[in-house]
């Protein structure tokens, strides 16, 4: 790869190659310096198996296994190559949100958001509300509910239009009543999974759903 | 013509279908189960219905519960295809083919495998672990 992602451009990376792998594929990726964040990890290889089927991945210099493999000089060499250039991502980026107009629905939480991922919407919304055209939902665990219950965020959340909800799925019928309008997400496998449900969804990066959220559409 | 090709199998009985072939994998929640039709954005298949056809695909994809779920509501449905063939098989498409009982053939090389993109009609053998593959 010839650019560091960031951590939505690293679920679109994941989108990008599970197109191009077979499951016989373990990708060994080169190019990232530094180790991403546990979201970014999270959906790079949640999102290798929603095009494709990747069980397992390498990060060159950053993952434990080659680490140990390259130091014992076992990394097999005549690898195939794959060329990832920033502008592939950046045109999937561009396509993903290319759905405007005004949204029913904000879904996060596809695989579940991680209490540092929920304390920055907090941060991000500010003293601003979700508009009141928009159910804002936000899946994650029991434990992080949690967490956000004992320290404050979850009532602060739930004061500006935010719903937390614990150990459910993004993809389900209790949503029914979003189906059939348009909706924003910054998860591609919701967008992929609620297709089957009638509900199109624009995918975004965290700052810009939050931001649709407010304005209640997106531009 | 007709030709006889070697397999593995995943299945307690003996199908027959007329070949659908998708040069991509297939999500098979991304079907209707109400009438088989695909329903994936883009996908090669879209707007196709699989019920009672050989589905021959280089493999499945996505989520495990989803891939399970989408077969077996086809299957509930009397909707599922006839049989899956796959070029690579991976775990989630063959506990999603355990679960939805649909015959499941795997293990044929390259040339055999690109030749089914030709159409026509498979039958499969389960105790044999045979297709016979009849081309257009």
């Amino acid at each position: 790869m010839d650019f560091e992602p960031d951590d939505f451009e690293f679920g679109l990376l994941g989108v990008h190659l599970g197109n191009l792998l077979s499951p016989k594929d373990i990708p060994l990726i080169k190019g990232v310096k530094t180790m991403p964040s546990p979201e970014a990890l999270r959906d790079f290889g949640a999102m290798l198996n929603v095009t494709g089927t990747t069980a397992m991945y390498h990060l060159y210099r950053l993952t434990p296994e080659i680490i140990k493999l390259e130091n014992q000089n076992r990394i097999p060499k005549n690898l195939d190559k794959i060329h990832v250039e920033k502008k592939e991502i950046e045109d999937l980026k561009s396509r993903l949100k290319q759905k405007t107009g005004p949204i029913n629905s904000v879904f996060m939480g596809c695989p579940h958001s991680t209490y540092g991922e929920i304390i920055k919407v907090n941060q991000m919304l500010g003293n601003r509300k979700v508009s009141k055209n928009v159910s804002f939902i936000i899946c994650t665990s029991a434990a992080i509910l949690e967490k956000l219950k004992q320290d404050g965020t979850y009532s602060q959340l739930a004061m500006k239009g935010v719903k937390i909800v614990k150990d459910t799925c993004v993809d389900e019928p209790i949503f029914k009543k979003l189906e059939g309008a348009l909706g924003a997400t910054n998860s591609y496998k919701a967008y992929y999974y609620r297709q089957r449900r009638n509900h199109e969804l624009a995918v975004l990066p965290l700052k810009d759903l939050v931001e649709a959220a407010v304005k209640g559409k997106n531009d | 013509m007709i030709e006889k090709i070697r397999c593995k199998v995943v299945s307690d009985r003996d199908a027959e279908g007329e070949i659908i072939y998708s040069d991509a994998p297939v999500n098979f929640y991304l079907a209707n189960p109400k009438t088989s039709e695909i329903i994936e954005e883009n996908h090669p298949l879209r707007g196709i219905k699989i019920k009672g056809k050989a589905v021959v695909m280089p493999s499945g994809k996505g989520s495990a519960v989803v891939q399970i779920d989408g077969l077996y509501q086809l299957y509930m449905n009397g909707n599922a295809p006839a049989m899956i063939v796959v070029k690579d098989p991976e775990p989630v498409i063959v506990s999603a083919v355990f679960i939805s009982k649909v015959p499941f053939a795997t293990g044929l090389n390259d040339e055999q495998f690109d030749r089914l993109k030709k159409g026509g009609r498979l039958k499969l053998l389960h105790k044999e672990k045979e297709l016979i593959y009849e081309s257009l």
